[in-house]
């Protein structure tokens, strides 16, 4: 099982907000070397806020509870900040959604990568330059030499997130964290991108932790599926596993959303729980087709095996 | 960046026509009249007065006033003083310099001081440096600066005896004139002495001016810094695992130094003419003390010169600010 880059165990996230809402409650999930791992589910159902707590990156009100979360080894939760720094970008990298806001808008983009590398200890300033420009070249950007010492506004989105990728595999990480990374961008960029995330996947056995609300896009690039709903893994198993048969009625209804093509529906009617509250049975009940008395009183349980899901009907069946 | 230059230059001349008109009109609606005051005061007789206003010139209309005060300005004649007879352009040469020292002294000290306390207060929000700056800053701009001023001299001068006030250099001292600047000055006459004492005289009135870059720059930096920490991009910095001391004086910093420049820029010039209180109150023999002489006895062309002197540093602030703008933001050199 050393093969395991990245092991979150009962993972509880609280924004100190009033009334607190907990994001994330007791959340767990491997992820193995060069494994490609989707996590969907709608806006905020706590996807993101994990991701952040993979690099320990939960910003004030928010603070992790409970739980653990290990990175290649070493464990997040509680980590100085010194161990921390040296995980972030090395280890674990993360691309975010926004490559317009998330570059710095006054500093060349060579120079952003570069600083990744130094600050990493990665060689001097000229094996930095070059490697630099290697990366770009890597990540499809033409011209790399030139497109170095371009400003973040001299590039359109579509480069600028291959910016930000070519940073997020500049120190070969064992994990690249991608939280949306294609839907500020159109939809042939995006293809692009995910092409792109895919070859670099399978050149380097990085893993890819990749965040989305769409299961269209996450059926094109991953292997396995992490359901999130109300800041729980309501089901888990292999992407075809689970999508040729989805055991909880949120997936389905997900599922269905995508790929019924039907415009008339755009999401699932109801909403999610308040997650001020405590949530006493299934967070789904109150959607669910399928609700039944106990579904109220109790919550289901996240079961065991490669294909996990928690729900009482299914259970039975 | 050569368009925005252009185009700034090619306004400059316009923006300078509207503020002789200004301050032009600004002397003449206050009440009060110089051929009174040259006459002799309110005891003078109309006559005597008539004849004065005659001899100025005042008794033309407006228009053919100020066409003429143009006129002169277009040639580089900035008139002479109603009441002692010299060119206003060679008695602002005197003062200026004074003006210059005090404004300079009270930037270098209360730029770094306001920056660096508004950086504290941003990386450690709602703890003791964050209060303690807004305390400084709220002291700096609501406290008048003469009573600052006094309060200050109480304290060092009269109190604890420590800190002269009161001109630029002890009593009965003089020191060569070469570029006007006392502590330069006394540096270019060889005597370290007396720079010492000049540099001594200084402290009093500039740590006054002082409060107010200090206030302004410090609670411009907490606020620029705290919005760049929040942003997206400091995130990622921070995502890819780059030291605090980096992410916040490289990669925050220079973001926030774009809003501080503008402030610089309108900083100077107010320093330079705002210093009239300060000055008074120090007997600093510059801009502020010979402005306040001239408006109460309406020396018109002297309020006119050092107002349109004033006038025009802002314009040419502004200016540069523009143009550093452009050096600092990639995005505004672009776009030009």
């Amino acid at each position: 099982m050393n093969d395991v880059v990245l092991e979150v165990e009962d993972l509880v996230v609280e924004f100190d907000t009033r009334p607190p809402v907990r994001a994330v409650r007791g959340v767990s999930f491997q992820v193995r070397r060069g494994e490609r791992v989707g996590i969907v589910g709608e806006s905020g159902c706590g996807k993101s806020v994990t991701a952040m707590a993979l690099l320990g990156l939960v910003d004030p009100p928010g603070r992790i509870v409970s739980g653990s979360v290990r990175v290649a080894g070493v464990e997040v939760v509680g980590a100085p900040p010194r161990e921390l720094r040296r995980l972030r970008g090395k280890e674990i990298a993360m691309v975010f959604q926004d490559p317009t806001t998330s570059l710095n808008p006054v500093f060349r983009v060579g120079r952003q990568i570069a600083d990744v590398l130094a600050y990493h200890g990665w060689g001097d300033p000229r094996t930095r330059a070059a490697r630099v420009v290697e990366l770009l070249r890597r990540v499809g950007i033409p011209d790399p030499e030139r497109r170095a010492r371009a400003y973040p506004h001299e590039l359109s989105g579509g480069m600028r997130q291959r910016v930000m990728i070519a940073m997020a595999i500049a120190n070969e990480p064992a994990i690249v964290v991608a939280d949306e990374p294609t839907t500020a961008l159109d939809v042939t960029v995006e293809a692009q991108i995910l092409l792109l995330l895919d070859e670099l996947v399978e050149r380097s056995r990085t893993a890819v932790v990749f965040i989305s609300h769409d299961l269209r896009v996450v059926s094109e690039v991953c292997d396995r599926v992490l359901v999130f709903y109300a800041g729980r893994i309501v089901e888990e198993g292999d992407l075809a596993e689970v999508f040729a048969a989805p055991r909880h009625p949120y997936t389905r209804a997900l599922l269905s959303l995508a790929f019924s093509g039907r415009e008339a529906r755009s999401s699932i009617p109801g909403a999610p729980p308040d997650l001020s509250r405590p949530l006493a049975g299934c967070p789904f009940a109150p959607r669910c087709d399928r609700r039944a008395e106990r579904c109220d009183r109790e919550p289901p349980l996240l079961g065991d095996g490669g294909h996990r899901f928690a729900c009482w009907y299914e259970e039975a069946s | 960046m050569r368009r925005l230059l252009r185009r700034r230059l090619l306004l400059l001349p316009v923006t300078l026509l509207g503020v002789t008109l200004v301050t032009f009109l600004a002397i003449h609606l206050i009440p009060g009249d110089p051929a009174e005051v040259l006459a002799g005061g309110p005891l003078a007789t109309p006559e005597a007065v008539e004849a004065m206003r005659t001899r100025l010139g005042l008794d033309r209309p407006l228009p053919v006033q100020y066409l003429s005060y143009l006129g002169r300005l277009l040639r580089g004649d900035l008139g002479v003083s109603l009441f002692t007879g010299r060119s206003v352009a060679s008695e602002i040469g005197e003062r200026f310099p004074a003006s210059l020292e005090l404004a300079a002294a009270a930037l270098l000290l209360g730029l770094p001081v306001g920056t660096a306390l508004g950086a504290l207060a941003a990386t450690r929000r709602d703890r003791l440096p964050d209060h303690l700056a807004r305390v400084i800053s709220l002291v700096g701009l609501s406290l008048p600066s003469f009573w600052l001023a006094l309060l200050l001299v109480w304290l060092f001068a009269v109190k604890l005896g420590r800190l002269p006030f009161g001109g630029q250099l002890p009593p009965f001292t003089e020191v060569p004139r070469r570029t006007g600047l006392v502590v330069v000055d006394t540096l270019l006459a060889g005597d370290p002495g007396l720079t010492l004492e000049a540099l001594r005289h200084l402290v009093l009135p500039a740590v006054t001016l002082a409060f107010v870059p200090i206030a302004l720059t410090s609670r411009y930096t907490r606020a620029a810094l705290a919005e760049e920490l929040a942003s997206p991009h400091v995130r990622t910095a921070r995502a890819f695992g780059l030291p605090e001391r980096v992410v916040v004086w490289r990669y925050a910093a220079r973001n926030a130094m774009l809003p501080l420049v503008t402030l610089l820029g309108i900083l100077l010039p107010a320093l330079l003419g705002g210093a009239v209180l300060i000055e008074v109150v120090f007997s600093w023999p510059g801009l502020g003390t010979y402005l306040l002489l001239a408006i109460q006895s309406r020396d018109y062309a002297v309020v006119q010169a050092v107002t349109l002197l004033l006038a025009v540093l802002y314009v040419l602030a502004s200016l540069l600010v523009d143009l550093s703008y452009g050096l600092l933001d990639p995005r505004v050199r672009e776009r030009g």
